[in-house]
């Protein structure tokens, strides 16, 4: 039986500070993982294995209250009311309608969804959440043994407290990395309604990926990155006739910092890196942008870069005047940050979270998974690819109404000689 | 299985269109059919519209209504009956009018729209007139209102046009209006001051005008004008 701990209130993370200050009306930075299973979903079930879960992630029952000088996270007992899952993913959450819960788990034929909305975690957090779930709805509903360990936590264990750490302050140095770049090509065109959000999945074979990415000496993700970066730069071209006048075409790739600095947190716990190519320089070709974005890689994703750069974030956070600012006042500015650098250094966004394995007891059930991003902020057309049993499952989410940079970015693939199925969100009838 | 024409990708069962270029699937082997269950659900997740338009014109008709009735108390409780008041509560109707009315209505029509503001204005200079005396309305005040609202209405009619697509056009249309409006205007104002035309200002809006309407229309009419003049100022 799981130990029952003190309801808990925590201060957000680092990353998470600048979410509420920049949420609006109809935007919040949303995520969200999918499992598909062999048969349909039972929602009653389901809503049991919600239930056992919720106790082993005290960290996920939480609700954002507005303090004095800070926004906090206080304890919410309960768990949100499951959903059925909707044609447009990712939609702003409200939390008040979702019984203040910041993470919805809706379902749909064979699917399990879960949507995460980032102050409470990052992908990793929000995988193992997930993972957690399914296996205690396949646990009721076939009574799969499903061992139990660091990915799939025991719902029956007592939850660690390093679990809701916020390791950002564990790791923070004295030393900090200047945040200035220049702001990047932004993807021009007329933007859907803030709840029409086009969904394309491309399904793709990894080994084919893999295979071309080898031959350029580059990683999956590096290689994913300079096709999105010639995709992006082609339309640029395309827009923009004076070549002087192009702007570099950069890529935000997230970083899981647990890889490097280790942690069990399920909050937060990444950064992220802004590869990409100066386009007014001339054209590239793709062999010349993976190796600029291999090589930029292996220059930012270091332990002592990385740690100087989120330590500025830390240090930020510590400023005696910043905290003793009213939230209100603190609100403006970090809002006023946020719209200034924000997404505004990138063309757009692609969060790889690379192959996930799940255990032969549980994968016999588990048909596939997703990964979608919810529109940024500024930037309309953002990505994120999972690989699953030898599938990459490549998702793009856009809020405008052209679909040009999926159009450029499977089609380069198709040319490459990598097979792609996609499928989407699309209403026909 | 069915690949699209035009992008090459392997389009899923579900699509009728390829999603990522809209192109119709026509595969005479395959022909599409609607699947058991499609990716995601259709109902759509609704988010409300940002501002409720007619809400917000009752909140800003309340708040107008405020110093209308302030200051028709101050003005009924002196003693003297109403007397100012009467400017503001006409002009609290003009404001009514410009702003809320735009705002109560589901569709905006410009024309109609402008056509009330006319009919307010010329009450609110009618009220005017009557209050503080005078005999300036009928001969001054309400044809250049009448001119004035007319001009834009009529440009907005004329730019709905089929003829009146293109900008060189648009630009000749909105030259000749003006210069209409300023001979108008100042024939109006002749008469009033001294019942006779002395035409002094409005040939000097006039002459420029027609020149740079007449050369707009002449350089739209000549396709290979236009393209020389793309080709000698391209950048």
């Amino acid at each position: 039986m799981v130990k029952q701990i003190e309801p808990i209130w925590m201060k957000l993370d680092n990353a998470a500070k600048i979410y509420p200050a920049a949420m609006r009306r109809d935007w919040t930075a949303i995520f969200r993982f999918s499992m598909n299973l062999t048969e349909k979903v039972d929602p009653q079930i389901l809503a049991r294995a919600l239930h056992a879960t919720m106790p082993r992630f005290p960290s996920f029952s939480v609700r954002l209250r507005r303090g004095m000088f800070w926004f906090y996270l206080d304890h919410n007992p309960g768990e949100p009311e499951l959903q059925e899952d909707v044609a447009n993913p990712c939609v702003r959450m409200k939390l008040r309608e979702n019984r203040h819960f910041m993470f919805r788990v809706r379902y749909y034929d064979t699917r399990i969804a879960v949507e995460f909305f980032h102050v409470l975690c990052d992908g990793s957090g929000g995988l193992c959440f997930i993972k957690t779930l399914v296996a205690e709805y396949l646990r009721l509903k076939y009574g799969a043994k499903i061992p139990r360990g660091a990915e799939i936590l025991n719902c029956k264990e007592t939850p660690k407290e390093e679990e809701w750490e916020d390791a950002f302050l564990r790791y923070a140095g004295r030393q900090t990395r200047s945040r200035q770049e220049p702001d990047a090509y932004f993807l021009p065109g007329a933007s859907e309604p803030p709840d029409g959000i086009h969904v394309v999945t491309g399904i793709i074979p990894v080994k084919e990926v893999l295979s071309r990415a080898k031959a350029m000496g580059v990683t999956l993700t590096e290689f994913l990155t300079a096709v999105l970066i010639q995709s992006v730069d082609s339309i640029q071209r395309k827009n923009v006739r004076r070549e002087g006048h192009l702007k570099p075409v950069k890529v935000c790739i997230p970083v899981n910092l647990r890889a490097i600095f280790p942690s069990s947190t399920l909050r937060n716990f990444s950064f992220f890196v802004n590869p990409g190519v100066e386009a007014r320089l001339g054209e590239y070709s793709l062999e010349e942008i993976a190796a600029i974005v291999h090589h930029q890689m292996g220059l930012e994703v270091t332990e002592k870069n990385l740690r100087a750069r989120f330590s500025v974030n830390v240090r930020s956070e510590q400023n005696p005047i910043l905290r003793v600012t009213p939230l209100f006042l603190k609100n403006l500015v970090m809002r006023a940050v946020f719209y200034r650098v924000g997404d505004r250094k990138t063309s757009t966004t692609l969060t790889n979270l690379g192959r996930v394995q799940l255990p032969p007891e549980m994968s016999k059930y588990v048909q596939r998974m997703d990964l979608v991003l919810g529109p940024l902020s500024r930037n309309r057309a953002v990505s994120a690819a999972i690989s699953y049993q030898d599938t990459l499952y490549y998702t793009f989410t856009n809020t405008m109404k052209s679909r040009e940079l999926e159009r450029e970015f499977f089609h380069r693939l198709v040319k490459l000689g990598i097979p792609v199925k996609v499928e989407s969100n699309q209403q026909w009838s | 299985m069915s690949y699209c024409v035009n992008c090459g990708v392997e389009l899923a069962e579900s699509e009728k269109y390829c999603p990522l270029c809209q192109t119709e699937v026509l595969n005479p082997r395959s022909p599409w059919k609607e699947p058991t269950t499609r990716p995601y659900p259709p109902r759509l997740e609704r988010l409300m519209k940002r501002i409720d338009r007619r809400y917000l014109a009752i909140l800003l008709g309340a708040f107008m209504l405020l110093p209308v009735l302030v200051t028709m108390l101050c003005d009924l409780l002196s003693g003297d009956g109403m007397s100012w008041s009467a400017y503001v509560l006409a002009a609290g109707f003009l404001l009514a009018v410009w702003i809320l009315l735009p705002l109560w209505m589901k569709k905006f029509y410009p024309v109609s729209c402008l056509a009330m503001d006319g009919l307010a204005t010329l009450l609110f200079l009618f009220t005017v007139e009557q209050i503080s005396g005078g005999s300036w309305f009928l001969l001054l005040a309400a044809p250049i209102t009448i001119f004035a609202f007319a001009a834009p209405m009529l440009l907005i009619f004329l730019f709905r046009k089929r003829w009146a697509q293109r900008l060189l056009t648009r630009i000749a249309l909105f030259l000749l209006i003006c210069s209409v409006f300023c001979m108008l205007v100042e024939v109006t104002i002749d008469f009033f001051v001294a019942r006779q035309l002395t035409m002094n200002w409005a040939l000097f809006v006039l002459v420029p005008c027609l020149t740079l309407a007449l050369a707009a229309l002449i350089l739209d009419s000549k396709q290979k004008l236009k393209d020389e003049i793309l080709k000698r100022m391209f950048y």
